[in-house]
């Protein structure tokens, strides 16, 4: 399910979403589908897709703020300034993980920084529930070899994404529950204790 | 790897470590290592070959620390359960995570010349790379001899390695000259070293000639060696062993010196001097008659005695020592009386105690503390002077002084005989002890020390021995005693001290070329000095068939008392089987009115 589209990029790694509101698209994204720790893929090409995660969200409302007299009322501008009303826009930010990539006939998934980026407009899909699987398998078991370069960004809400995806994956591999609880455990004991 | 011609390995082993530079004190350098296997420990060998050595000699050096430079954290640690590798895999890291910055002290090339490590004195430079020493080249740098040859006395095996692979030999010809000393704790194996070391000594290719002073008697098993194939020679020798019990032991009066007597007789200053004068001219006369073999009975130092008495009552001072003569007589004859070990006339033939291929075993548990030290400074001053005086030609053949080999003497809780500080004055063995240890090597006399407390054993005489075997010693006190008394014991070689198991020895010195950690072999005799198992004992005394046998030992003598009730507190019995308590024998006991 497409979900919205790229619209700017702070680094190589981490893009600006525009949320498709209403009437872009026959079916428009629920809150749930833009929510933080959703996973998601970004084509590049015909071969190669990134997949990030989202990690914040920011409402663009460039209304607020503005003081002075209004033509019309919030009610009629739908009617009489429908232009107006597209400049208010819901960004979030996805930072990429990794990469899927078609390669004779299998998608071969990578969780090293992707050397390809998006390009503008390219459209923003919400990943399955196997390709979130698929992502993650490791040789035995999980795999989260982006972690380290996930901690090392300066996301306020990082401790709260990182849980999420823990949790996630705990429950997809249950048979690792025991070494995704230790990691599990460090990132709140980082986020609270040692945050004191 | 740097590939620069002369760094190649010698035997085509992958190297186990990089240089880093150089460490803490000049002669120590680090290198970094994986150690994937968990070779590097302290204590073992490694080496490298410098590039501009055109004779690409390997510099030898001994691990001395280990420091982790690169470990997993914490926090991976959290759940026993998971091992760190586990969540460091979940993160994509395959590898093996740790590094270790290991310190070397360099020994230095082994000139074969001089059969010595020569230290190259310069680090070696950043990148070289550092190889484990093989087994065959431990073999043949660590030892002085090779097995079987004359002088081998093989201990054990390095430590460091798997048991049998580099044998540890120790050099006979250094120790029995320069003397040895073994030094540890209780229970660390002391006895079973040196019963392994008389083992060596008294093999075919060694034939020694040794004398224990076995203040326990816990060497006596070394007697089964004479039928042990491990002591035959092919020309039908087997060691001789002789165990002499304190009924054996006779050390005639007039070998004690003034100083013995004064160590074996309570005195006052009067008889000292009254003792003292005629001591002196009693032997004085005896050798303008006979020279050194001239001896005297405790019976002529009492005439002796009088004799001077009289004569100062005699002379003008007219000064009256009657009384200190009587007091001493007395002092004598009581002393002969209980003195199981002195007799008037009969003495240990030198030639008896000491011959090329015979261990002679001096059991002194039931002499007491003061004898056994008369005993060894007696003994200790004859063998010297014999060999004195054999090597310098001045006694014959015939002569009770000859005695024409070296000779080695092994002296259990030496910490008795040569004690530290105010003791040293009062003991009279510890003179002797500290001439042979100074001299003993130019006239054949070698020592072995054997302590317990180091601390307590005088540190002159620690000092020069120049083999020193220490095995477990725990006592922080006693350690620094070792570290100030043993030159060649290094810092990180006392450091292993506490950390020693049963049966494992540094040994430091003269008889090996560079320090070594040693698993002690297993001797081919049984151990004599093992600790009684109580609890053991006990449950087998509670045996119901040791109770019957004991019950049966004590019958024949009860029988008799039988009718006699009066003969039954007499004799030490339990209550089950003493059938009578002393109310129904003696009836109430009528003195504290409870009849």
């Amino acid at each position: 399910m497409e979900i919205g589209r790229v619209v700017g990029s702070r680094d190589h790694a981490d893009y600006q979403v525009q949320i498709y509101g209403p009437g872009e698209m026959p079916v428009p994204p629920t809150a749930l589908d833009r929510a933080l720790g959703q996973f998601v893929s970004i084509p590049v090409d015909e071969i190669e897709r990134l997949i990030g995660v989202i990690y914040s969200t920011q409402l663009v409302n460039p209304e607020f703020g503005t003081l002075g007299p209004r033509l019309s009322t919030t009610q009629e501008l739908p009617v009489f300034t429908p232009d107006y009303l597209a400049e208010t826009a819901t960004l979030v930010g996805v930072t990429i993980l990794g990469s899927a990539r078609q390669q004779g006939g299998k998608t071969v998934y990578d969780q090293r920084t992707p050397p390809l980026a998006a390009a503008i407009d390219a459209p923003v899909l919400l990943l399955a529930p196997d390709e979130f699987l698929a992502f993650h398998q490791g040789e035995s078991g999980p795999s989260l070899a982006y972690f380290p370069r996930l901690l090392a960004r300066p996301f306020p809400a990082l401790p709260d994404l990182l849980c999420s995806i823990v949790d996630r994956l705990i429950a997809a591999f249950p048979s690792d529950r025991a070494r995704l609880m230790v990691v599990r455990q460090n990132i709140l004991w980082n986020a609270i204790v040692e945050a004191h | 790897m740097a590939t620069a011609e002369g760094l190649a390995p010698l035997e085509n082993t992958p190297p186990v470590g990089t240089t880093k530079g150089p460490g803490e004190v000049p002669h120590e350098y680090v290198f970094i290592s994986p150690d994937h296997e968990q070779r590097l420990r302290i204590g073992e060998f490694v080496y490298y070959i410098a590039p501009t050595d055109p004779c690409a000699r390997p510099i030898y050096g001994r691990i001395v620390g280990r420091r982790p430079v690169r470990l997993y954290p914490d926090e991976f640690m959290a759940d026993p359960r998971v091992p760190p590798q586990e969540v460091a895999r979940l993160f994509g890291y395959t590898g093996d995570g740790e590094l270790f910055e290991i310190a070397v002290r360099t020994l230095g090339y082994f000139d074969d010349r001089l059969r010595a490590f020569i230290n190259p004195r310069i680090s070696p430079r950043v990148g070289w790379p550092i190889y484990l020493a093989s087994n065959a080249m431990l073999s043949s740098i660590l030892n002085k001899c090779r097995p079987g040859e004359i002088g081998a006395v093989h201990v054990g095996s390095l430590l460091s390695r798997d048991p049998g692979e580099v044998p540890i030999i120790l050099s006979g010809r250094d120790f029995t000259s320069t003397h040895l000393a073994i030094i540890a704790s209780t229970g660390a194996g002391k006895s079973y070293l040196a019963a392994v070391i008389v083992e060596e000594l008294m093999k075919p290719h060694n034939r020694a000639c040794v004398l224990i002073v076995d203040p326990h008697a816990e060497y006596d098993t070394l007697s089964q060696m004479t039928r042990h194939p491990a002591f035959a020679g092919s020309d039908g020798y087997t060691p001789v062993v002789r165990v002499l019990r304190p009924s054996d032991l006779h050390v005639r009066f007039s070998a004690l010196r003034i100083a013995d007597l004064r160590h074996l007789i309570d005195m006052t200053d009067r008889m000292e001097y009254v003792l003292g004068q005629a001591y002196q001219s009693l032997s004085r006369r005896r050798k303008e008659q006979a020279g050194l073999d001239g001896q005297w009975t405790h019976e002529d130092l009492i005439r002796e005695i009088q004799k001077f008495a009289a004569q100062r009552k005699a002379e003008d001072d007219g000064l009256d020592f009657r009384s200190s003569a009587g007091a001493l007589e007395w002092r004598i004859e009581q002393l002969m009386r209980d003195a199981q070990i002195l007799h008037p006339t009969s003495h240990l033939d030198l030639r008896s105690l000491f011959q090329p291929g015979q261990c002679t075993i001096l059991q002194l548990d039931e002499v007491d503390r003061r004898e056994q030290q008369v005993v060894v400074a007696v003994l200790l001053r004859r063998l010297y002077q014999a060999r004195q005086e054999t090597e310098r030609k001045r006694v014959h053949p015939g002569s009770e002084l000859y005695l024409p080999y070296p000779a080695f003497v092994l002296l259990e809780e030496a910490h008795h005989f040569a004690p530290a500080g105010e003791g040293e004055r009062r003991v009279v063995s510890a003179e002797i002890l500290r001439t042979i240890l100074a001299e003993g090597r130019k006239f054949g006399v070698g020592v072995g020390l054997i302590s317990q407390r180091p601390g307590k054993l005088d540190q002159d005489v620690l000092s020069q021995c120049m083999t020193q075997i220490m095995l477990r010693i725990v006592n922080p006190i006693d350690q620094t005693n070792v570290a100030a008394s043993v030159e060649g014991a290094s810092r990180d070689v006392l450091d292993e001290l506490p950390a020693l198991s049963k049966g494992q020895a540094v040994i430091v010195g003269q008889s090996v070329n560079a320090p070594v950690i040693v698993a002690v072999r297993e001797r081919h005799t049984p151990h004599g000095g093992q600790d009684q198992d109580a609890p053991q004992r006990w449950v087998e005394y509670s045996n119901p068939e040791r109770a019957a046998e004991r019950a049966r030992d004590v019958a024949p003598l009860a029988r008799p008392s039988q009718n006699d009730p009066f003969a039954y507190p007499q004799r030490p019995q339990s209550p089950r089987v003493g059938a009578h308590s002393f109310e129904e024998l003696f009836g109430p006991d009528e003195e504290d009115g409870r009849r």
